[in-house]
């Protein structure tokens, strides 16, 4: 089998080769013998972007017409259309999918909106209370035996969302059970879907956000759920593993400067020590945090670049007494500065060292 | 199985979860007892179900003295709400945590607000009765109309689960 590349980089590789053709590095026929290697993995596909945009436009459109909650027409009757559309559409999805198969495919994700426009249609007959979370559960739950079916990673990516929305949603109902098969369900599709990154990179985020709901639902002080998710994203980060690496270390990476950041607010730490000691345990956490995302960047890693310039940000916005300000940046500046100095030093001296 | 079929039960899963939905609402509306209760309402948007009549009923609001039980077996817990007609409309008569046998009455999720003194001297019981669809734009009379008198709506009750099926203004 070919190695699968994207357009960009088969573009590379063959400047590349060119070049070194061109040094005489290689032949041109060894050139062409490595290219023969890759095949260049499909982008977009222009028709099935319009017909997949048509589908969601009619969805929506659906979707809006049960809001609209028009009175020119039944409950009743709007109940069978729903169904009929449904079926309809699906029919029609499966007759095409031989011949016509991007707008077959359209077809069925147009049926996906229509089932979710029918949910909402009979919370509106009935008038159901409350803020009705359970309808995205029971959307995404009608949306998932399609996706397996087809394999189709999008279906299965809108369904996961789905899902999401059911848990950030239901906070003041009962326990979401339903994550407890939920959330193995979104890994398992992952396996399944020939490893997705997309859908491993949504089915963390839901995991992240039930053990979120989690701390909110069990009243968790403010500084344990930052210190957890913190200790979370270090382990995203840092845990050596198989799987898609670069999405944990991405996703742990956000995870911990975001979480980091937000420790470094004293008002969080008035649980663990006196409110005048805040103050200073914020700052130590926050220069133990600096020192930690610098160690990352020694590492490659740009989005702790990020973060250290939102801190530098957040103290510099912090307080208007300038003159103790003035003191921290010149000083945290100058320490820098020598600190380079020496590492350059250092690497002059012992002739290519390893850091950069 | 062949696909044909596979496909068949991907496509019926759906429309089966649908039909699930609507048993115990319609069952309701077709056998459930009716009943008139006092509501107040005003007039907001739901992004997928559109505009509704957000109602307060009067049967949301006990006084704690009606309740027997203690406040750690009402706040948050699900309980039964007996009604009984008075006039026109219908009531709370008792609280009860066991399913009564007999009349009519609603489940409902209760909720403990304290007074300045820190007791709870008023519960608030969620029935999930707190909306009423209606077409766009038409909320806004009714709304006019709520504020000069208040309004009625009509609630279907089966088993303790309740549909409602009407609001209009006293």
């Amino acid at each position: 089998m070919k190695r699968q590349i994207s357009k960009a980089n088969f573009s590379l590789v063959s400047t590349e080769l060119e070049n070194y053709e061109s040094n005489g590095l290689i032949t041109g026929e060894q050139k062409n013998d490595i290219l023969e290697i890759y095949d260049v993995k499909g982008g977009l596909n222009f028709i099935r972007v319009v017909v997949t945009i048509g589908a969601l436009l009619v969805g929506l459109g659906i979707l809006s017409f049960i809001a609209s909650n028009w009175d020119g027409i039944s409950n009743l009757f709007k109940l069978v259309i729903i169904f009929g559309v449904f079926g309809g559409v699906n029919l029609a999805g499966y007759i095409l999918s031989e011949n016509y198969s991007k707008t077959g495919r359209s077809m069925i994700y147009l049926g996906t909106l229509v089932y979710g426009a029918g949910i909402f249609l009979i919370g509106q007959m009935y008038n159901f209370g409350g803020d009705f979370p359970t309808a995205f559960l029971l959307w995404s739950l009608g949306v998932v035996p399609m996706a397996f079916l087809l394999k189709d990673k999008y279906l299965m990516l809108f369904a996961n969302l789905l899902f999401g929305i059911y848990l950030n949603a239901s906070f003041d109902q009962g326990f979401p059970y339903a994550a407890l098969v939920g959330i193995p369900v979104v890994y398992l599709a992952f396996n399944y879907f020939e490893r997705s990154r997309l859908l491993l990179f949504f089915a963390n985020l839901t995991a992240l956000s039930f053990i979120f709901q989690m701390t909110l639902r069990y009243e968790v002080k403010g500084l344990y759920v930052a210190l957890l998710f913190f200790v979370i994203g270090l382990m995203m980060y840092g845990i050596k593993h198989s799987v898609e690496p670069d999405i944990f270390r991405v996703q742990g990476n956000i995870l911990l400067g975001v979480t980091g950041l937000i420790l470094t607010f004293p008002d969080l730490w008035n649980i663990v020590v006196s409110t005048q000691s805040t103050r200073l345990i914020s700052i130590l956490f926050a220069v133990a945090f600096v020192t930690l995302l610098f160690f990352l960047i020694r590492k490659g890693s740009i989005i702790s670049l990020i973060f250290v310039c939102v801190i530098i940000f957040r103290y510099y916005t912090d307080t208007f007494a300038f003159l103790p300000k003035s003191l921290f940046f010149i000083v945290g500046g100058l320490l820098l500065l020598g600190f380079g100095f020496y590492f350059e030093r250092m690497m002059k001296t012992s002739k290519g060292g390893t850091l950069a | 199985m062949t696909k044909k079929y596979r496909f068949l039960i991907a496509v019926t899963i759906p429309l089966l979860i649908l039909l699930a939905m609507m048993i115990k609402p319609q069952a309701t509306v077709l056998f459930g007892q009716e009943i008139v209760l006092e509501s107040k309402a005003f007039d907001p948007t739901d992004l997928f179900r559109g505009d509704y009549v957000a109602i307060s009923f009067a049967i949301s609001e006990i006084p704690k003295s009606k309740v027997t039980l203690p406040i750690d077996k009402i706040n948050n817990k699900n309980l039964y709400v007996s009604l009984k007609q008075e006039g026109k409309y219908y009531v709370v008569d008792q609280v009860s945590e066991m399913k009564p046998k007999q009349g009519v009455y609603l489940k409902g999720k209760f909720q403990a607000n304290y007074n300045e003194f820190n007791q709870a001297d008023k519960l608030t019981v969620d029935y999930s009765l707190d909306k009423y669809f209606i077409g766009q734009g038409s909320g806004v009379n009714l709304q006019q109309k709520s504020y000069r008198g208040g309004l009625v709506g009509t609630v279907k009750v089966l088993g303790g689960y309740g549909v409602v099926t009407a609001i209009a203004p006293i």
